[in-house]
């Protein structure tokens, strides 16, 4: 740092510090003036780049070695990620072909829309099926919306909509299912895939003609 | 005096279009005789009308079959027609229904079709069922 701190004087000086008089001493002082400090400005930076390639960061703040090798390896990471995506190009697609082939229930009960629930009104419970999928055994959700002596209640924020991520749960346009007691409103999954089904006609063009926008 | 001269055209509207027993249905649940354009027939023989002059909001209206009528015994393809959400008139080539869609129902609270929830898992506690000798 003194050596460069050394030659920055060194440059700077007798060409800025001539300038600078020969402005002040000429009549048309302000355009000279001016031409001479963008040279010294210039050279600022020029001595500020010198100074800061003089500097070997790798001297200068020097990683640990066990922090070192570890960049080292990640490269590998690079290579076995690259290795995946190409046994995948080779593998049948998982894709299903909507309209022709239908999945089964959507649900693989990742319970994000139990969590993100502000009111908690949605219940889940989940266990391995045969075929060794995850699936819900209970789906129940809470829709009454009576006093405030019951919390655990569906306040339809669509958070669930949002935070499910393979889209099984959906907000329907249906308004008109008020019932005469409370436990009519107490949806389990049986009841939820039903309201599916029967609302599909209308989700189904919802989403038609939704589909450019999403 | 303009509502009465409303009324009186809209009766005699009506009983053109629909005939006197609708005319009577229709004075007897929306409370006014209304013409317009016969749209379509659900299945369910509930019929939906529209009449573009007639005031915003106010333009479409369905004439349900059953005299304990309920708004949701409108199908869901008919429900957006109704709401406003689509012109479309509901159709096999307007309505994309998937195989797996069911046929509509009612909302059969009150009656004994109505839901009741139920438990979808296995009960995690059972009762305590005692077990006692016989006695000697």
């Amino acid at each position: 740092m003194l050596a460069t701190s050394a030659l920055a004087l060194r440059l700077v000086r007798p060409r800025a510090y001539a300038a600078v008089s020969a402005a002040v001493a000429s009549a048309g002082a302000s355009r000279v003036a001016a031409r001479a400090y963008s040279r010294r400005v210039e050279d600022l930076v020029r001595v500020q780049r010198l100074a800061e390639k003089s500097v070997d960061p790798e001297e200068q703040y020097k990683q640990p070695l066990f922090d070192r090798v570890a960049q080292n390896m990640f490269l590998t990471e690079i290579m076995r990620t690259m290795w995946v995506v190409l046994e995948q190009m080779f593998k049948p697609p998982y894709t299903i072909m909507y309209p022709f082939e239908k999945g089964e229930e959507r649900c693989i009960s990742c319970k994000l829309c139990e969590a993100i629930c502000p009111a908690q009104a949605i219940t889940i419970e989940a266990e391995p099926r045969e075929d060794g999928s995850r699936r819900t055994t209970r789906y129940d959700i809470d829709m009454t919306k009576l006093t405030s002596r019951h919390i655990h209640q569906c306040i339809f924020c669509g958070f669930c909509q949002e935070a499910c991520p393979v889209d099984a749960i959906v907000e329907g346009p249906n308004f008109e299912y008020a019932t005469e007691t409370h436990e009519e409103l107490l949806y389990n999954k049986e009841k939820l895939l039903a309201n599916g089904d029967k609302w599909e006609a209308e989700i189904a063009r919802n989403l038609k003609a939704d589909h450019l926008y999403r | 005096m303009s509502s009465f001269n409303n009324f009186i055209v809209g009766l005699v509207k009506s009983v053109q279009l629909k005939g006197v027993s609708k005319t009577m249905k229709e004075i007897l649940t929306i409370q006014q005789p209304r013409y317009g354009a016969l749209v379509g027939k659900d299945a369910l023989g509930n019929e939906y009308y529209e009449n573009r002059d007639d005031i915003h909001g106010r333009d479409r209206w369905v004439v349900l079959r059953k005299w304990n009528y309920d708004a949701s015994q409108i199908p869901p393809e008919w429900h957006q027609w109704m709401h406003r959400m689509t012109d479309d008139i509901p159709s096999e080539t307007t309505i994309p229904k998937p195989f797996y869609a069911s046929d509509p129902r009612e909302n059969l609270t009150g009656t004994r079709g109505a839901f009741k929830t139920y438990n979808t898992t296995v009960p995690k506690m059972t009762e305590w069922e005692p077990k006692a000798l016989p006695r000697r």
